[in-house]
């Protein structure tokens, strides 16, 4: 054996996957070998020591993070209903802006339904300014999430907005701006299926291929692809074949781009 | 055919995973209860960096929300999860392709150690090797650290680069030559 062969013998070693047979022929030419029998030992040691090396435990933020995520993602799935026993998140880290904002609400909203039976004898314009009010209170929610400074109340914020993304143009707009410049990937990823039911509009179609040039992260280009594609593809295409010249496209996107357009032409 | 109602303790991770992928997104919290420390401590030896390694955990378990279809049955979930951990950090060096070369961040404080000399040597010889770990080319770090975490034997590694074991060991043992040169090269304080 030449001391290639030991020294694939050697990395076996380390983490004992030789046979008798390999660490008998690495043996006999470690002992011929002063060279490679000096190396053995201190790369042994070495090893040992990367392995002794200790672990740190992660920020407790980097569990809230997944656990907005995770919540996000069964909130788009299923809507309300019934988590599993696995997941129980042990720190609601937007859960006092929620309850309140919440509690808020849903005093406005009673307010306006108890009003509707007063509307038909009374004041219609109060029941406007309560609707009004309870609108207003939902951007306000939605928008202050947005603007927060973890990415659990961002993902919030894009939950929080999804169900008046498209009768709310601020918004919409806190939403793009969300899909265009969070530094969190998931947040963009959120915010950009809150935008999925705006994207057959021609001005938000737009702007969201203006913003597929501009991502810096491929999930959300391909993510942007298909939600173009599936929502108005004859309009969408277009736009997209003119992006396969933008020389800010990474080149496996645009590679999927000219597959994509390619199958749906 | 898995019972959706059986407790998640005892599951393989292969049954989390299957699981995951016919819909009981839930699972994914207890394969994140398993495997974020694990993931954590890889990034972190990687990219040296907090901040990345949390977002990189965190890009992991998006992708496997959003590959889970391509999990297939049977299959071992430790390699399709180191796959998908390769994939973000090529990511990240692509995005990042020139790592800064700054000094490592501080070391959280170690777990206490009987002696305080020892304690200290120990230490010591810690943020040594951690600095010539920095030292090597990512692809180096990056091979090192898979095959010294022991979660993915030398075939599995060499399925993910697409060589054979017999290249895999070959290419580590001259990731550990060269380590051993950087370690030797940090301790005399040579740039």
């Amino acid at each position: 054996m030449n001391c290639e062969g030991a020294a694939e013998l050697m990395a076996g070693g380390w983490r004992g996957e030789l046979t008798e047979a390999e660490r008998a022929a690495l043996a006999a030419h470690l002992e011929g070998c002063s060279a490679c029998r000096d190396e053995a030992a201190a790369l042994a040691a070495l090893w040992r020591a990367v392995g002794e090396l200790p672990d740190e435990e992660p920020a407790p933020r980097l569990r809230a993070r997944f656990e907005g995520m995770l919540a996000a993602e069964l909130e788009r799935e299923h809507g309300a209903r019934v988590i599993h026993a696995d997941f129980r998140p042990r720190r609601a880290a937007v859960a006092p802006w929620v309850t309140r904002f919440a509690a808020v609400a849903a005093t406005l909203a009673i307010g306006v339904l108890a009003g509707s039976e007063l509307a038909r004898r009374r004041d219609d314009r109060q029941i406007d300014e309560l609707r009004r009010e309870v609108a207003s209170l939902h951007e306000t929610v939605a928008t202050a999430l947005l603007a927060g400074g973890s990415s659990s109340d961002r993902l919030a914020g894009v939950a929080y907005g999804r169900g008046v993304s498209g009768a709310d143009p601020r918004v919409a707009e806190a939403l793009l701006q969300a899909l265009l410049h969070d530094p969190d990937v998931n947040v963009r990823l959120s915010a950009l299926e809150a935008l999925r039911p705006l994207a057959g509009r021609a001005a938000e179609r737009g702007k969201l291929v203006a913003a597929l040039a501009r991502q810096d992260s491929p999930l959300v280009q391909l993510s942007l692809i298909e939600v173009l594609l599936e929502s108005d593809g004859e309009a969408a295409r277009g736009e997209l074949r003119r992006l396969l010249d933008d020389p800010r496209l990474d080149p496996a996107v645009r590679g999927y781009l000219r597959g994509r357009l390619g199958r749906s032409a | 055919m898995t019972d959706a109602t059986a407790p998640a303790g005892d599951a393989s991770d292969t049954d989390l995973m299957e699981r995951v992928r016919d819909g009981e997104t839930e699972r994914l919290a207890t394969l994140f209860e398993r495997h974020h420390r694990r993931l954590y401590n890889f990034f972190l030896r990687l990219v040296r960096s907090r901040a990345v390694a949390e977002d990189l955990v965190q890009e992991v378990f998006v992708r496997i929300l959003k590959y889970r279809q391509t999990f297939r049955p049977g299959s071992e979930f430790g390699p399709w999860l180191f796959a998908l951990a390769r994939n973000a950090a090529a990511d990240h060096w692509r995005r990042a392709p020139r790592e800064v070369a700054s000094e490592p961040e501080a070391p959280e404080p170690a777990a206490e150690l009987p002696h305080p000399l020892a304690g200290l040597e120990r230490r010591e010889e810690h943020a040594r090797l951690a600095a010539a770990l920095a030292r090597l080319g990512p692809e180096r770090r990056e091979l090192l650290l898979l095959a010294r975490s022991g979660e993915l034997r030398y075939e599995r590694i060499g399925e993910l680069l697409g060589v054979s074991a017999g290249a895999v060991k070959v290419r580590v043992h001259r990731a550990m030559k060269e380590l051993r040169a950087a370690f030797e090269a940090v301790g005399e304080g040579r740039a």
